[in-house]
């Protein structure tokens, strides 16, 4: 298998209409949600990209055309396209009414936007889709099919997601506390971000990963399963637990959910490396959720620009986030659990760190 | 795009009803000893489709390893349709928006497998390029394929294994037709696509 890298990146939520406003956003202390408003009168905090755009799919278009030249994907439109998200197009559907079409309907509007030319993949398996899609586009360039392959996960604004999610009395009406002591619940967000992998080298290098669904407890992730997953990424990457520098949490605020994720964890590290988790900073941007993390993660690392939680942590679990950037970790591994019983990581090595 | 696996496979297991017969879902019922409870009308024929195709490959459990990959282009249309109107009267019902989540039948379907292992919802409008990824991609314990739609309904799903003795009269496939025409036995990755060869059953 040859190496495969991370050659661009670029990321639109929240915090910036791209990675270098995002960074700094968060070192000024990040943004707090809007607002918004279901048709019965309740609202609920999102994490929304501040856009002049009001028609939906202009405004989608806008924002794919814009990530996309941020990370250069202007020089691989042959390249196999992985377009990951768990809404879709589902807010265009809610305006228009019609949903008499297919899924790939949005995709194909996407390719048509970036002009693409290559072959499109949409992977649509809930919060863990585009670290799916990377896993799916890692093997794919490892193996000398392709010389290169783009990840673009995509979380639009619909209310459509809010109201089930409030339906499953799954979020917070206040900003997400992941391992936080008052944690109540998540906030979901928007984003729009692109991972271009490649078999030439780049600073950082994809060292493998783990895709696991165990549908045994619908209602949170099972400590077993989050160790399962770790070390079968850390088998794919042929390294052990003390290789591992950093983790980057799926930690969303969910107070069943972060004392599970660490529960596993702890049971693969014996010494816990330092934790981090953008979901206060972002919102759980669900199926764009991997690639936004990732492209945030990468640059922090990169800045030592670091996300400060402004709560108090719960002294109960057994582990809390980093409050400053570790020196130089080598091996990062970063995980999404998804609601149902979806587990995905993958490692990136920083081969600045050699 | 150049596909390089070594791998051959061999088609062992195939869903064996043509059109889905009137009664899958009671069939269904009597398979699993109950009636699926709330993984909706996408899930419960995802299942009937993969249990159909794991008994004709003579296989009680799915190895630890398979991959597996689920391709609906139109999703839980139905459940979709519930969770909009209801979203329009604020009445969201937690249940019809899980079914609503086409990424919510993999769980329901590797439960009711009890199976935990590598899925995935995976689209294309070309079928047979999601066949080339996913092997491309897969291990040694081989690939769970499905195709589900509910309407027109359909749950069509093959199952792969890695052949270590394999023929040796390939040609390429001219299409996805070929590619599950029940004549065809075996798939082998060649540097243009798939290339498959018929075989004793």
């Amino acid at each position: 298998m040859r190496p495969v890298y991370l050659r661009g990146r670029s990321l639109i939520s929240a915090l910036g209409e791209n990675l270098p406003q995002a960074l700094t956003t968060l070192a000024a202390g990040g943004v707090a949600p809007q607002r918004v408003l279901l048709p019965g009168g309740t609202d609920w905090p999102c994490y929304t990209i501040d856009h002049p755009e009001q028609d939906w799919r202009k405004r989608a278009q806008q924002l794919l055309c814009s990530a996309a030249e941020e990370s250069g994907l202007s020089s691989t439109r042959h390249a196999p396209l992985f377009i990951a998200s768990s809404s879709l197009g589902i807010g265009a559907i809610e305006i228009d009414g019609d949903c008499s079409g297919d899924s790939l309907e949005f995709s194909d509007a996407v390719a048509a936007w970036l002009n693409w030319e290559g072959p499109v993949y949409v992977v649509s398996s809930a919060c863990t889709s585009s670290l799916q899609a990377l896993l799916m586009a890692y093997r794919l360039i490892g193996s000398g099919a392709v010389d290169d392959a783009v990840v673009l996960g995509i979380e639009l604004p619909n209310r459509f997601s809010i109201s089930g999610f409030a339906a499953m009395q799954l979020l917070t009406h206040k900003q997400p506390e992941p391992l936080g002591a008052d944690r109540d619940g998540i906030t979901l967000g928007e984003a729009v971000a692109v991972l271009r992998l490649s078999g030439r080298p780049a600073r950082w290098r994809v060292c493998g990963g783990s895709n696991i669904v165990d549908g045994r407890d619908p209602t949170g992730a099972i400590p077993q399963t989050v160790a399962r997953m770790c070390v079968q990424a850390l088998a794919d990457s042929g390294l052990k637990p003390a290789d591992i520098g950093l983790i980057k949490l799926q930690a969303a605020g969910s107070p069943m959910n972060d004392a599970n994720e660490l529960s596993g964890m702890a049971q693969v590290f014996d010494t816990m490396p330092p934790l981090v988790t953008f979901k206060a900073a972002t919102g759980h941007t669900l199926g764009a959720s991997g690639a936004a993390e990732i492209a945030l993660l990468t640059a922090c690392l990169e800045t030592g620009i670091w996300p400060q939680p402004d709560y108090p942590p719960d002294r109960e679990l057994s582990h809390a986030l980093a409050q400053s950037k570790p020196p130089a970790p080598r091996y990062v591994l970063a995980d999404i659990l998804g609601f149902g019983g979806g587990y995905a990581a993958v490692i990136l090595e920083d081969t600045a760190a050699r | 795009m150049a596909y390089v696996n070594n791998s051959t496979w061999q088609i062992t297991g195939r869903t064996r009803h043509g059109d889905l017969p009137d009664d899958w879902r009671e069939r269904l019922a009597a398979r699993l000893g109950q009636r699926p409870r709330r993984i909706g009308m996408l899930a419960e024929l995802a299942l009937y489709g993969a249990l159909d195709c794991l008994d004709a490959a003579q296989e009680s459990a799915l190895p630890e390893d398979v991959v597996l990959r689920l391709c609906s282009l139109r999703g839980a249309v139905t459940a979709i349709g519930q969770v909009l109107e209801q979203n329009r009267q604020d009445l969201p019902m937690p249940f019809s928006f899980l079914q609503s989540q086409t990424g919510q039948l993999l769980p329901a379907l590797a439960s009711a497998l009890n199976w935990q292992g590598d899925a995935g919802i995976v689209m294309a409008r070309d079928p047979a390029s999601l066949a080339l990824l996913a092997a491309q991609q897969a291990g040694p314990d081989g690939m769970l394929l499905g195709w589900v739609e509910e309407a027109p309904r359909r749950s069509d799903w093959l199952r792969l294994a890695r052949c270590d003795a394999p023929p040796t009269n390939f040609v390429a496939a001219n299409s996805f037709a070929e590619m599950i025409s029940p004549d065809t036995r075996y798939w082998r990755l060649g540097n243009a696509g798939m290339e498959i060869a018929r075989g004793q059953t």
